[in-house]
């Protein structure tokens, strides 16, 4: 503790560190919050009530942590992906035999996505009981119904990548129903997949759909979404 | 239901015994003004969230890993296009839409459906006139029985042509569920609670029923052909 | 919930948190291939002969032709180290390896999960993985993917196979590459062929009851079927093309009863030595069927003319057309009439069999659907081709492609066709395959033949197709004498013909004409302990000179000549026969004058017998010309190979 707190006052620390050590005051508190990039999305004060698990069951937090490991782990999972064919499948078997905890990484990000797209859809039943999508929230419940549909595309792509037949069919009956939207659907579904049938093309669109585009709207909305729950006045 | 007596009005000149005051109720009245809030109990940021968020974050991550050390994510053979499976089944969350599209045309489940789903989950906060969220029968209970009623009978008969019965009989047991309040005129906790449910929380109980259901029946109720099939 | 506990609770959940990141790690560095390899390197000390240790860390062949990856060697770490022969598994090396490991990879032969590491998922059937770990027995079948319709010494369970199939004339309704058609008896007459209607319903029944060798499997038609094929059947009483037997002489009529003139009829059948290719009982050759009961079977008059001329009757026979006259013809029916009788056989009550109205409808339709027609020729309107499965891809096929019925067989290709080969009902459905009663090593000799047979891309330079043989067809006098005996039955003529006797594609480089003809009129056997010899096909002297004539001009080396300057004189002769005795021994092997050994041929007569061409240029490299032989490559000087022969040349026939 003591060499602790001799490194909390010296120089370096303190340069790195905004906050001060010890916290004590409400002051320091407040600083704590003030001083960090990613803290002080949070008022230095909430509502006592608002924090409590049973107003909200951490839902939309539970939400945001899961994406957060499922950027984690898929990062270090790009490092081991080939979108080709047949290698995609022969990378899955590599992470289970023979990279180090490979298959924890791809279990991690497996069972995060499934359970993502639940409290995500839990959140949203959530929000709506408790009636926290009147206004101003309305546009901030459009941005919920956006991420959730992002979330279900991302775990969508997702699916396609290991390029097993699981994968291979799920897709192509995900794919099949896009051809019904009217006058439009083959072509779409044409784009979707590069090609007429899954292929090469596909696995490339739909990596490229899973690890760049999508994630990075889902950033974007994420921030918009807590920025906005900040300005209508905290958790409701 | 108070007593009428309680509204009287009282009518006096006298300003003293009568205090005579004005509200001006300007015609749009913002929400957050109506609910009066109590004296909020407020309390440090830090550390009393903070704890609590790093303690969800580290519950999500152990929870995470021990579901991950104990069950593999599944991994089948390499993908063969010769080789369909039957039945070949969407991703879990997808199931539902593909159950539907086995009951309905393509272009009805596939795309009509799920879009009227999310044009109905956006619009949810700019047509929810009933800001108070009244109970379904707080209002005239006979004339709604029988608006709510025929609806949901013609709906019924329309999935009865479709013979949609896993959209059927939610749709009928959600319809029993929200008409019981009306019904029996016994008070108890339960029917108290969902009788203050309004409208749109019915539709969304019965959206969220409907859907989950189909999601199970596509899970585990579906074999070759998808045909009916217990998972036993 | 107030902040002291919920301190208390942050430092227990981060507890939890450190130990639950931790596991994953420590997950993978148990693992079983780890321990595996600290094994080793334990094991690896104790031996007393010096191996290097391993380092920690997985091992893998990649093999870049075929874009493989084998991580076997992880484990089998001793796989190309002769040193570890006493190790334990999986630390000994591999027996004799024909390709070099690096090359190929270990999956490229023995199947199973390659980029896998862990013991189930590499060794043992599992989910998803449609060729797990081929059995050893099996293991050949890697070796026919790449040499195809090779047929290499080391692979006897795989050309077994192949004979099998042939044998068993499986193409008949499969197609399997590679594999000719074998003769079966066509179907037009057998209605004046067979004894009896009965015989026929009895046989239908069960075929291996009535002939334990026949090749015809069982049915297992019901009773039924069985009497509407039979009279279907029974309804062909004419030949092919107009065909009619010849009536039996009448000296059969008059003596048939007689011991003289079935002791003639003996007489012949053992010079034609029939039993070279027909067993009776199970004694003597597996060309041709038994003829154990071929009286109970077959009329006499069928029986004679087929003696006279069997492609009469049977276009596709290889049976040779001996020249028997009418009389000695006779005299072998009336032998095979008295001997070969089923002395079991019940007598027929008599009663007479009315068949149904529409019997031949329903016949037909029966013909089609067991397919007869795949294997025997019928001349009758309305038969379809029925075949069964193509197998010409079998060994690849897809564990999701096939119906496993109610069956509990492990769900694995080789245990699929194991299964079907041996009891061909057992995945119920609609299978019409017949059942054969295979032997144990039969059964396992085929499903190596038919996994070999796979769809596999694997890359042109690793493709060994044998030479595509070339049919050689006799045009003219001489491919009619050949087409009659049979000759190619049991010759072979430019790599193409039977194995049973010798080669005759240089046959007069070889033999001494003189000889030759002498042996065409009675044929011997040359090598004492060999029993099967050349049958005395009673062949005519125009016929033999025609065939020497074409033997002297065309199956000739003419490489095979002795050096120009060469002159048998006394001294030579002397000095080979030293060299025979002594320096090389020859006499271990061959018997000259009643001693020496049994391995290889007699050298009695052989100066009479063989050209001096053959013999030196034997002498120097037997295995140019016989492969297999086991004489041995002596590498003797040109002079010691000259003396041999001069003093092999010496030993002729003296005319006692």
């Amino acid at each position: 503790m003591k060499i602790l707190n001799w490194l909390a006052q010296t120089k370096i620390w303190q340069s790195i560190f905004r906050t001060k050590l010890p916290i004590s005051t409400n002051l320091d508190k407040s600083l704590v919050i003030f001083n960090s990039l990613t803290l002080h999305i949070h008022p230095v004060k909430v509502r006592l009530r608002a924090i409590k698990f049973s107003y909200t069951f951490y839902l939309g937090m539970i939400s945001f942590f899961l994406f957060v490991l499922l950027i984690v782990t898929g990062i270090l999972l790009m490092l081991y992906y080939q979108p080709a064919i047949p290698h995609a499948y022969n990378n899955m078997k590599d992470l289970e035999f023979v990279v180090s905890n490979g298959s924890y990484l791809r279990n991690m990000h497996r069972w995060s996505a499934h359970l993502m797209v639940i409290t995500v859809f839990l959140h949203m039943l959530r929000v709506f009981y408790k009636g926290a999508y009147k206004p101003p929230r309305e546009f901030n419940w459009i941005i919920g119904i956006v991420l959730l549909i992002i979330t279900l595309l991302l775990s969508y792509t997702g699916y396609l990548l290991p390029y097993d037949q699981l994968s291979y069919w799920a897709v192509t009956v995900g794919t099949n129903i896009v051809q019904y939207i009217p006058i439009a659907g083959e072509k779409i579904r044409f784009l979707l997949l590069g090609g007429n049938e899954i292929g090469e093309y596909t696995l490339v669109r739909f990596y490229v759909l899973h690890c760049v585009i999508l994630p990075l709207f889902m950033v974007l909305l994420i921030a918009l979404h807590f920025w906005r729950i900040r300005k209508d006045g905290g958790l409701s | 239901m108070t007593k009428k007596e309680e509204f009287e009005i009282e009518i006096s000149s006298d300003s003293k015994a009568a205090i005579q005051r004005l509200a001006i109720v300007p015609k749009k009245t913002p929400v957050k003004y109506e609910q009066e809030k109590p004296e909020e109990n407020l309390v440090m940021t830090f550390p009393n969230l903070i704890i609590r968020e790093i303690i969800c974050f580290q519950i999500v991550v152990i929870v995470l890993s021990i579901i991950s050390l104990f069950f593999n994510a599944p991994l089948e053979e390499l993908a063969n296009p010769q080789n369909t499976p039957n039945p070949a089944k969407a991703p879990w969350y997808f199931l539902g839409l593909q159950e539907l599209l086995h009951t309905f045309p393509p272009v009805v489940a596939g795309v009509l459906m799920p879009l009227l789903v999310v044009i109905a989950l956006i619009i949810i906060p700019y047509f929810d006139i009933n800001i108070k969220r009244a109970g379904l029968w707080n209002k005239n209970p006979e004339k709604t029985l029988l608006v709510f009623s025929s609806v949901v009978f013609v709906f019924l008969i329309i999935m009865f042509l479709f013979d949609a019965f896993s959209i059927l009989v939610p749709t009928l047991l959600i319809y029993i569920l929200a008409v019981s309040p009306y019904l029996i005129k016994k008070r108890n906790a339960f029917i108290n609670n969902i009788a203050s449910l309004s409208l749109a929380g019915w539709i969304m109980t019965w959206f969220v029923s409907v859907t989950v259901i189909l999601i199970i029946i596509g899970t585990y109720f579906r074999g070759p052909g998808w045909s009916w099939v217990w998972p036993w | 919930m107030n902040l002291n506990r919920l301190k208390i609770l942050y430092a227990v959940i981060s507890i939890i948190f450190l130990l639950a990141l931790a596991v994953s790690p420590l997950k993978n560095y148990f693992k079983a291939w780890r321990n595996i390899q600290n094994n080793f390197n334990e094991t690896v000390e104790k031996l007393p002969q010096k191996v290097k240790p391993v380092s920690i860390g997985l091992k893998q062949i990649w093999v870049a032709d075929l874009d493989r990856i084998d991580r076997c060697t992880t484990c089998h770490l001793g796989i190309d180290n002769s040193k570890l022969e006493s190790a334990p598994q999986p630390f000994k090396p591999h027996s004799k390896i024909y390709h070099d490991i690096e090359k190929f990879g270990c999956t490229i032969c023995h199947e199973g999960q390659g980029l896998a590491t862990e013991y189930d998922a590499v060794h043992l059937p599992t989910e998803f993985w449609d060729r797990p770990l081929l059995p050893k027995k099996y293991i050949q079948s890697s070796c026919g993917k790449c040499h195809i319709n090779e047929k290499l010494n080391s692979t006897h369970l795989l050309n077994f196979g192949k004979e099998l199939i042939a044998d068993l004339n499986c193409t008949g309704c499969h197609n399997i590459p590679g594999i000719e058609k074998n003769f079966v008896p066509l179907l037009d007459g057998i209605g004046s062929k067979v004894i009896d209607r009965n015989w026929l319903v009895n046989w239908l029944k069960d075929p291996a009851k009535i002939q334990p060798d026949t090749k015809m499997p069982d049915f297992l038609l019901t009773d039924s079927e069985v009497e509407t094929l039979a009279d279907f059947l029974m309804s062909f009483k004419s030949f092919r093309n107009g065909i009619t037997l010849d009536a039996l002489p009448d000296v059969y009529y008059k003596n048939k009863d007689e011991e003289d003139f079935i002791m003639l009829g003996q007489t012949r059948f053992r010079e034609a030595r029939c039993i070279s290719c027909h067993a009776i009982e199970g004694k003597g050759g597996k060309l041709a069927p038994d003829l154990f009961k071929t009286a109970s079977k077959i009329k006499d008059t069928w029986i004679y003319n087929y003696v006279k001329n069997p492609k009469k009757l049977q276009p596709e026979v290889e049976m040779p057309q001996y020249g028997f006259s009418d009389e000695e013809a006779a005299a072998i029916t009336a032998y095979i009439e008295s001997e070969f009788v089923d002395w079991d056989d019940e007598e027929e009550t008599g009663s007479v069999h009315t068949p149904l109205a529409d019997f031949y409808e329903k016949g037909l339709a029966l013909f089609n659907k067991y397919n007869c027609g795949g294997c025997h020729q019928l001349s009758a309107k309305g038969i379809n081709q029925n075949a069964g499965p193509d197998l010409s891809e079998i060994g690849s096929k897809k564990i999701y492609q096939i119906d496993w019925g109610k069956t509990n067989v492990t769900h694995t290709v080789y245990d699929y066709i194991e299964t079907k080969v041996r009891s061909p009902r057992e995945f119920g459905g609609n299978t019409r395959m017949p059942k054969y009663n295979l032997t144990e090593r039969k059964v396992e000799a085929i499903t190596t033949y038919l996994l070999s047979l796979k769809e596999e891309k694997l890359p042109v330079n690793f493709i060994h197709p044998a030479d595509k043989k070339t049919e050689s067809s006799l045009q003219g006098k001489v491919g009619k004498i050949f087409d009659r005996y049979a000759c190619l039955k049991c010759h072979s003529l430019n790599d193409s013909g039977g194995s049973i006797a010798p080669d005759l594609t240089i046959v007069s480089s070889q033999l001494n004409t003189d000889w030759l003809r002498a042996y065409f009129k009675i044929p011997f056997t040359i090598r004492p302990i060999v029993e099967e010899r050349m049958p005395n096909l009673f062949i005519s002297n125009e016929e033999i000179e025609i065939l020497l004539n074409y033997f002297n001009t065309v199956l000739l080396d003419d490489n095979l000549s002795t050096p120009i300057n060469w002159a048998v004189d006394k001294k030579s002769e002397e000095r080979g026969a030293s060299l025979f005795y002594e320096r090389y021994g020859c006499q271990s092997c061959h018997i000259i004058e009643g001693k020496g050994g049994y391995v290889g041929p007699p050298l009695d007569e052989a100066g009479s017998r063989l050209k001096p061409g053959w013999i030196y240029n034997w002498l120097m490299n037997p295995q140019k010309f016989k492969p297999e032989t086991i004489e041995p490559r002596t590498e003797m000087p040109e002079q010691d190979a000259l003396d041999i022969t001069a003093f092999i040349m010496s030993l002729k026939k003296t005319d006692k």
